[in-house]
């Protein structure tokens, strides 16, 4: 067995494709714990306080919030980057490592996916409310209009609507061609009629013939040829909206990788924080294992480590570069000046916090994981921080220099986007399988190709026809 | 009788076709019909009854109808009834309550006016203090916006900041609205003028008069004065006050000179200016100090070299003037004629004349160990400052030119500033400046100013000694606080004021003035400089001129002087925004005002004149010029011998800090406190708006623990205030600075926003009596508690950025060692644009707009902040929003200060640190920033919608309604040039709802005051009268920017094709380049080599372009490095090569030379 393919998930006589099926169906079909309810409750509110505030700023102006005419983006586009950097890691699950063979991927891609879409449901709304005049965002579309006006392809701020938009359709219907022969499975199982109408209108009338799953597979694959180069080029347009701007601090060519690895380390720091309580709570220990997790904080201490390089980069550039604007910037102001304290957020969560994810014990331990996701959400946040707002601070003239604050309504964003995460994030564990039934029956029971003549005893794999059957 | 047509005839509509026939009794019908109804009476030898139904066949009725149809010209019978019928429905539609007067149509077209376009009327404003002779631009009846009388030469076209911000205060909504009041001491009621009148005059029959106005400049008014003078005679007493008289200059010269009258000085007529206090933002400062400040510091490039006149201050406190100063030397307050004396005695000595022997007993000693404790001036070999200026003084007097000596400032004249003033006196006198850059005018010409006694006035006014007091556009009770217990036991206050304000709200009667615009009166401007007043707009109120008031009081008193024949009122005068009837004087007997001044100017001054037109055409030549100049001789002034006594030094003070009173810079007497505007301009120095504050030097507040944004207690006396701490960089330690004309209590909404609302506004008047002294002991300490003051400028260092230039005067020319960053010189000036390889993608065919900006001459003064936010309608945001950095202004001034903590050049440098003595002599440089219509805009390339773009003609707009918001292209401007509506601001008027929205406070005043029952749609009333009719307001949620007043580039296009040529230069320019009063800014077309703009840009051969070396952004601004007329320090000349033989600057550099040193 390829280390591609290792998992200690073993289909033993406990484990056979009906138990997995019961395993993961079963919360579909019973009253959720009130731990559940408490959480969905919560995130509720939090989700009405943002609004709430959306409304506030659509009646008031959008001069409610914290920013000011030398700091023009604050918190709306900081958390935006945020939560789009967090789809970027469910994507790098979902295709990514698919198109790599990963399959152990199969037992985490259905919750990272979600993540995935549920993240760019949040972050799709902070650009589009963030302008002066929301109302007016369509002009932001290339559509016939009597003034023969386009919107100028020139500006970063088109490319990211085109790389958001075409990101954000393609995630969606790759998650949701995911979905099928699982939702098929669920309608199968379910034995309330409604619940049977709902998830056969959703299943598409699937099957589980051959020509399904011929259909179902190729789409599959060429979704995840889609999504990769997407997810890349989504992400680097956004760090080219900053990287066009001809502030210090934002004015890099480094700024595409940099930001891929970000929202890739980023992205895997909130699915550390999810799947852990996760197969907790659901008792999913059997399939989201230990060494799933463990591989995802590996690949997170990759990302640390690059980001610590680009943070170097940065200096040295300044440093190099002569220029007394950007050495002001990065030698004086970034590392001593008023919002130093950001910048040290930003390093102690993505570089230093991270190193200890080369101790074993610490990469398998629940606590640690959580420790390290929490570190790594906030130092990304306070990145995003640093790179937008900081830079923006201090610019040119020193007679414009000024400082960004939150107002009381940048609380009820910033916790209110948490809000509507989990609550989508609850609210789908409800209603769908939180492991995609199909393909881990397939890494499960089907005998990897360069494996199959040899089956060991401790690993008997059971080959099944289709996976609505088991 | 009223015409009225059709209203008869429709009411019994609805019964035609009998109700045609029904309608003909009725008389009012238009002229046509009724002699058509009156024909066919005639013709059928009927009653006037007998056109009615009842009792005529239906026969009789259709043939009558018939033969009225033929009757009325152009009306058939279906036409009638379409008509009626349609007026039916018209009637119907003005059912329920309506405003009649509402609607006012161009009955009749004034003459020469087109609609839509603006008309220009001269008249004079005095808003800002002192008589200014303006330009008034109005849309069809409604002035909009003010500029300076091209014709004056007083202020050559231009206006400071308050003249630009006095057009609000005529449309401030807190002005009294409904006519007079009497007051029982607690509360107003309304009076009617007749019983006002009535009332009055039975007061001023009773006994002795005084009355109080402010200085009186206006030959009618100095005439009318008279007139009452002689009416009354001894029961007759007139006093004059103000906020800032200059008692200790007008004793000082009579002392000397044996005459008091106070002299105009002509800083443009000198080559070196000593200064002790602030020539530019004092309170005596008029249009023509600034205008000749501007000239006296234009650098003038020839082939000796460069020249610019030379300013040596001596001062305390950082001041406008100490900004723009060549040397400035840190001096106590209490130095300060000691320190004027060591100059004297120096330049005395060396011209060998007499030097006063009680100066010279005195304090020699305290002179020698001043002129050793003073900073030496830098770059000289320990030279003190004192036989600095006393070489400067003595080296302009030798080369034929001369210098001016002045001390004006609003503490420098009090008794305890005598010695300072006679050693300014004497020194003038000596150095031969009398008569040249010190003009004495003869006494009539020379305006009514305060002698001190208007103090007796209200004293006796309490005492009973007085039995009627008048008050006139003054205000005692908040300039004198201690006047108030006189005020409130006078027999009968009369208060003419255009508000309810402190004085007002003592008195028994309020009579409401009317604004200077909507009024009638001239000025003497100086000496032989006569203006006329007319007003622009009819009242907004019903208020009626002072004068006016006076001269109903005088008639009805029973003087005869002021009687007229009576005319019946004339309904069709009524208020502009109220449409209530408005008092006429004709009506009852009294001669106007306008018909007064006339009279005046076409008697006496038509004589004087000796205009060959006949009185009429002089006047209306007059009123077209707005100015008369009658050559007057100034008074030859000679010192009186031996008369010198000169008064002690004023002692040290011991031990406690001395606290100093200036004027504010911006309200000076706090009579536009009201004025948002002006509340949310930034000082000059300390950038600070919306409040007032103590300034505290920076080794004080080190040793103190006081920091800025923090409240102190201030002590002064057994009175303590509790008042936000501004840290003041170049402040002498041991010295506090309070500024005085804040603090009132009843000047409208907007000035109580400083003192409700958390604000603090602070009167200095309380702390001491009239005129202010040159210190008052003080101590100072800290209290923790924050207070953050608004300023729109947060950091005051350029932290060796190369931003601000400037540069040594000497070293101009020379090479410098430094390979550094090479500044480009001028505007790429050759038509076509196109010069440099980078920019030939960028083609101008036609005009290229372009500015250039002096920072020599700039001295900071905000005027084109006010002229840009009266000219695009720019909106005021608030305390809160300034504090947020949301101001809106698109033009601003930063201010930045430099010294020896400065590392220029250092490419390494980091921040650095600044010891509080390293603070306190800082040289400073004023750079005003507005968009720099860069060629390379980096907002245009970011703004997803287009909405930001370049024209044909090189500016950058904004186009609001494209604009979604995204700020990207705020973000990416190096400038910081762009402007966002975070909120509605066009909607407010000093700030949004949720910082203590005014607007509320101004809609319950105007319903508390019954002007209007509507207060929603009314409380901007009348403010948005002054929204410039050819800028669009914008909404929230939009980004806007200067755009170079494209309302008024765009105009030329319409010129140069009615006239199928090219505009000469300069007839086209932005609000801002037209009103700076130094003519720092230059507009123009830069693709026209000769222009103005190419040729101020290239002139100097240091002109620069901001950040163009760092991102080639290729702004269309360029800048002109301040040039310091000091010595070059050690360093500084370090940096340059030595001089070589005939190294002078090139006058003329290429179209876009190289000039300009590194």
């Amino acid at each position: 067995m390829s280390a591609g393919n290792q998992t200690t998930i073993l289909a033993d006589d406990e484990l056979t494709p009906a138990k997995l099926t019961d395993d993961v169906i079963a919360p579909l079909f019973k009253l959720p714990p009130m731990a559940w309810h408490g959480a969905f409750m919560t995130a509720n509110g939090f989700t009405l306080l943002l609004f709430l505030a959306f409304g506030m700023h659509c009646v008031e102006g959008i001069g409610i919030f914290g920013i000011n005419n030398t700091v023009g983006w604050g918190n709306y586009i900081v958390t935006y980057i945020f939560w789009i950097a967090i789809a970027v890691a469910g994507t790098l699950v979902s295709s990514i490592l698919f198109l790599f063979r990963q399959r152990w991927r199969n037992a985490i891609n259905r919750s990272t996916e979600a993540m995935t879409v549920f993240a760019i449901s949040v972050a799709g709304i902070f650009p589009a409310m963030h302008t002066g005049r929301p109302w007016t965002d369509y002009w932001f579309m290339p559509y016939p209009n009597d003034l023969s006006l386009w919107p100028q392809f020139k500006s970063p701020i088109i490319w990211d609507v085109f790389a958001i938009t075409g990101y954000a359709t393609t995630s969606i219907v790759f998650f949701y061609l995911g979905l099928i022969p699982d939702l098929a499975t669920v309608r199968d199982r379910a034995t309330n009629p409604i619940q049977k109408m709902v998830y056969g209108a959703l299943a598409l009338g699937w099957k589980g013939t051959a020509s399904d799953w011929r259909h179902y597979e190729r789409s599959y694959r060429q979704f995840a040829w889609l999504a990769t180069p997407l997810v890349i080029g989504m992400h680097s347009t956004i760090a080219t909206l900053v990287a066009a701007g001809d502030l210090a601090g934002w004015h890099a060519t480094i700024f595409p990788p940099y930001f891929v690895d970000g929202a890739i380390f980023n992205g895997l720091g909130m699915a550390l924080l999810m799947l852990v309580p996760l197969r907790i709570a659901y008792k999913f220990q059997r399939y989201i294992t230990m060494d799933h997790l463990e591989r995802l904080a590996k690949i997170m201490l990759v990302c640390s480590c690059i980001l610590g390089y680009i943070y170097l980069t940065e200096f040295y550039c300044a440093w190099y570069g002569e220029s007394i604007y950007e050495r002001q910037h990065f030698l004086w102001y970034r590392i001593d000046g008023a919002h130093a304290w950001a910048w040290l957020f930003m390093i102690g969560g993505n570089v230093i916090v991270p190193q200890l994810l080369w101790v074993k014990s610490i990469r398998r331990s629940s606590a640690g994981l959580v420790l390290v996701g929490l570190c790594c959400l906030l130092g990304m946040w306070f990145e995003r921080f640093v790179i937008t707002d900081v830079s923006l601070e201090l610019d040119f003239l020193p007679a414009n220099w000024n400082y960004y604050s939150f107002s009381s309504w940048d609380w009820l964003i910033l916790s209110g986007s948490f809000g509507m995460f989990f609550t989508m994030f609850l609210g789908f564990i409800r209603v769908a399988p939180i492991i995609a039934i199909a393909e881990l029956k397939q890494t499960l029971f089907t005998p990897p190709a360069e494996t199959k003549s040899q089956p060991s005893e401790s690993n008997r794999h059971i080959v099944v026809q289709g996976a609505n059957h088991g | 009788m009223t015409k009225r047509y059709w209203t008869s005839a429709t009411a019994p509509a609805s019964a035609a076709p009998t109700a045609t026939v029904d309608a003909v009794r009725g008389d009012e019908f238009a002229p046509d019909v009724a002699l058509a109804i009156a024909e066919l009476r005639a013709r059928h030898d009927l009653d006037s009854t007998s056109c009615q139904s009842a009792g005529n066949s239906a026969e009789e009725l259709d043939r009558l109808r018939r033969t009225l149809s033929d009757l009325i010209p152009g009306i058939n019978r279906r036409s009638f009834l379409r008509l009626t019928g349609a007026a039916a429905v018209f009637s119907l539609a003005a059912c329920g309550p309506k405003h009649p007067d509402m609607v006012v149509p161009w009955s009749q077209q004034p003459e020469g006016s087109i609609l839509g376009t603006p008309q220009y009327y001269s008249s004079v404003l005095r808003d800002g203090g002192l008589p200014t002779s303006v330009m008034v631009k109005t849309y069809d009846g409604r002035p909009i916006k003010l500029e300076g009388n091209p014709d004056d030469l007083h202020c050559d076209g231009r206006l400071d900041a308050r003249g630009q911000a006095a057009i609000l205060n005529l449309y401030d909504p807190d002005r009294l609205q409904d006519g007079p009041h009497q007051g029982d001491g607690h509360a107003l009621s309304k009076i009617s003028w007749q019983d006002l009148d009535t009332a009055i005059g039975e007061a001023l029959k009773a006994g002795p008069i005084g009355l109080v106005t402010g200085p009186i400049d206006s030959p009618a008014q100095k005439q009318l004065l008279q007139a009452l003078a002689q009416g009354f005679g001894d029961r007759f007493q007139h006093a004059v006050l103000e906020a800032y008289p200059r008692h200790a200059e007008a004793r000082a010269r009579s002392q000397l000179f044996g005459n008091a009258t106070l002299p105009v000085y002509r800083v443009d007529r000198a080559a070196v200016l000593v200064s002790f206090g602030d020539f530019l933002g004092a309170p005596q400062q008029s249009m023509r100090e600034l205008v000749d400040f501007g000239n006296f510091r234009r650098l003038r490039v020839g082939t000796s070299g460069s020249e610019l006149g030379q300013v040596i201050v001596f001062e305390p406190t950082l001041s406008q003037l100490g900004t723009c100063s060549d040397l400035r030397v840190r001096v106590a307050p209490n130095q300060l004629a000691t320190a004027a004396w060591a100059i004297a005695q120096g330049v005395a000595q060396s011209l060998g004349v007499a030097f006063p022997a009680a100066a010279s007993a005195g304090s020699a000693s305290q002179r020698d160990s001043l002129a050793t404790s003073l900073r030496a001036v830098p770059g000289t070999d320990n030279l003190s400052p004192i036989d600095f200026a006393v070489g400067k003084l003595l080296a302009a007097r030798s080369s034929g030119a001369h210098s001016l000596v002045w001390a004006g400032g609003s503490n420098l004249q009090g008794d305890d500033a005598l010695a300072l003033q006679l050693a300014v006196a004497y020194l003038n006198s000596i150095l031969g400046n009398e008569g040249v850059s010190v003009v004495t005018p003869a006494p009539e010409h020379a305006p009514l100013v305060d002698d001190g006694s208007a103090a007796t006035v209200i004293d006796k006014a309490g005492s009973g000694d007085i039995a009627t007091l008048i008050v006139w556009g003054v205000n005692p009770a908040y300039l004198m606080p201690a006047s108030v217990a006189s005020l409130s036991k006078a027999k009968t206050l009369v208060v003419l004021s255009d508000r309810p304000d402190e004085t007002a709200v003592l008195a028994h009667y309020v009579v409401p003035i009317l604004h200077g615009l909507e009024s009638w009166g001239d000025a003497e401007l100086s000496p032989g400089y006569y203006a006329v007043q007319q007003p622009v707009i009819a009242p907004l109120w019903d208020a009626r001129a002072a004068e006016e008031s006076l001269m109903a009081w005088a008639t009805a008193a029973g003087l005869s002087t002021f009687t007229a024949d009576k005319i019946p009122a004339d309904a069709t005068y009524v208020s502009v925004v109220t449409r209530r009837a408005l008092w006429q004087a004709a009506a009852n007997g009294v001669i106007t005002w306008q018909q007064y001044v006339k009279g005046l100017w076409t008697t006496t001054q038509y004589t004087n004149s000796g205009s060959a037109a006949d009185p009429a055409t002089f006047w209306n030549a007059a009123l077209a010029k707005g100015i008369l100049n009658i050559p007057v001789n100034a008074v030859a002034i000679q010192p009186a011998a031996g008369t010198l006594e000169l008064p002690a030094a004023p002692a040290e003070a011991g031990g406690s800090m001395q606290l100093v009173i200036t004027a504010s810079r911006t309200m000076r007497d706090g009579e536009c406190l009201n004025n948002a505007w002006l509340q949310e301009l930034p000082d000059p120095v300390s950038k600070i708006c919306w409040d007032n504050y103590l300034a505290v030097s920076p080794v004080d507040a080190a040793r103190l623990g006081i920091a800025t944004n923090t409240m102190v207690k201030l002590t002064v006396g057994t009175t303590v205030l509790s008042i936000p701490a501004h840290v003041q960089e170049g402040q002498h330690p041991g010295t506090l600075e309070l500024f005085a004309g804040w603090g009132r209590t009843h000047a409208g909404a907007v000035a109580l926003l400083s003192a409700e609302n958390g604000g603090v506004s602070i009167n200095a008047f309380t702390l001491s009596a009239l005129p202010l002294p040159l210190a008052l002991s003080a101590s100072v300490s800290a209290t923790g508690e924050a207070y953050v003051l608004a300023s729109p400028q947060s950091h005051d260092f350029m932290e060796g950025r190369p931003v601000a230039l400037d540069e040594v005067v000497g070293l101009r020319g020379r090479k410098s060692k430094e390979s550094g960053p090479t500044w480009v010189a001028g505007i790429d000036g050759a038509a076509g644009g196109g010069v440099s390889a980078l920019r030939t993608h960028h083609i101008y065919p036609g005009h290229k707009w372009g500015m250039t900006i002096d920072l020599n001459t700039c001295i900071g003064c905000n005027a084109c902040t006010v002229a840009c936010t009266a000219e695009n309608n720019v909106p005021v945001v608030g305390r809160d929003e300034v504090r947020k950095n949301r101001v809106m202004h698109w033009i601003r001034i930063h201010r930045y200060y430099s010294g020896s903590f400065d590392k220029t050049g250092d490419a390494m440098a980091v921040v650095s640190e600044k010891s509080p003595e390293s603070l306190l002599d800082v040289e400073v440089v004023h750079q005003p920033m507005l968009c720099q219509h860069c060629d390379n805009a980096p907002c245009e390339a970011v703004c997803p919608a287009n909405a930001t773009m370049h024209n044909n003609e090189g500016v950058n707009l904004q186009i609001y309604n494209r604009c979604v918001g995204t700020r990207y292209c705020s973000n990416n401007c190096p400038y910081k040039a762009r402007r966002f509506n975070w909120y509605q601001y066009s909607a407010y008027r000093a700030g949004p709802i949720n910082s203590g929205n005014p607007m509320a406070r101004i809609a319950h005043n105007l319903r508390t005051s019954g002007a209007t029952s509507a207060p929603i749609e009314l409380s901007l009333a009348p403010l948005q009268m002054q929204l410039n009719p050819e800028v669009t307001v914008r909404w929230r949620g939009v980004m806007e920017k200067c755009n170079f007043c494209i309302q008024r580039t765009r105009t030329i296009h319409d010129k140069e094709h009615a006239d199928n040529r090219r505009l000469p230069d300069n007839v086209i320019t932005t609000a801002c380049a037209q009103t700076c009063p130094t003519k720092s800014i230059v507009f123009g077309d830069v693709n026209d080599p000769e222009s103005e703009v190419v040729r101020t840009a290239q002139a100097t051969g240091s002109s620069y372009r901001l950040l163009d070396e760092a991102l080639n952004t290729k702004p269309a601004i360029s800048y002109l490095k301040r040039v310091r007329n000091r010595p070059a320090t050690a360093e500084e000349e370090g940096e340059f090569e030595a001089p070589s033989a005939g190294a002078m600057p090139a006058a003329v550099p290429g179209s876009h030379g190289q000039g300009g040193a590194g």
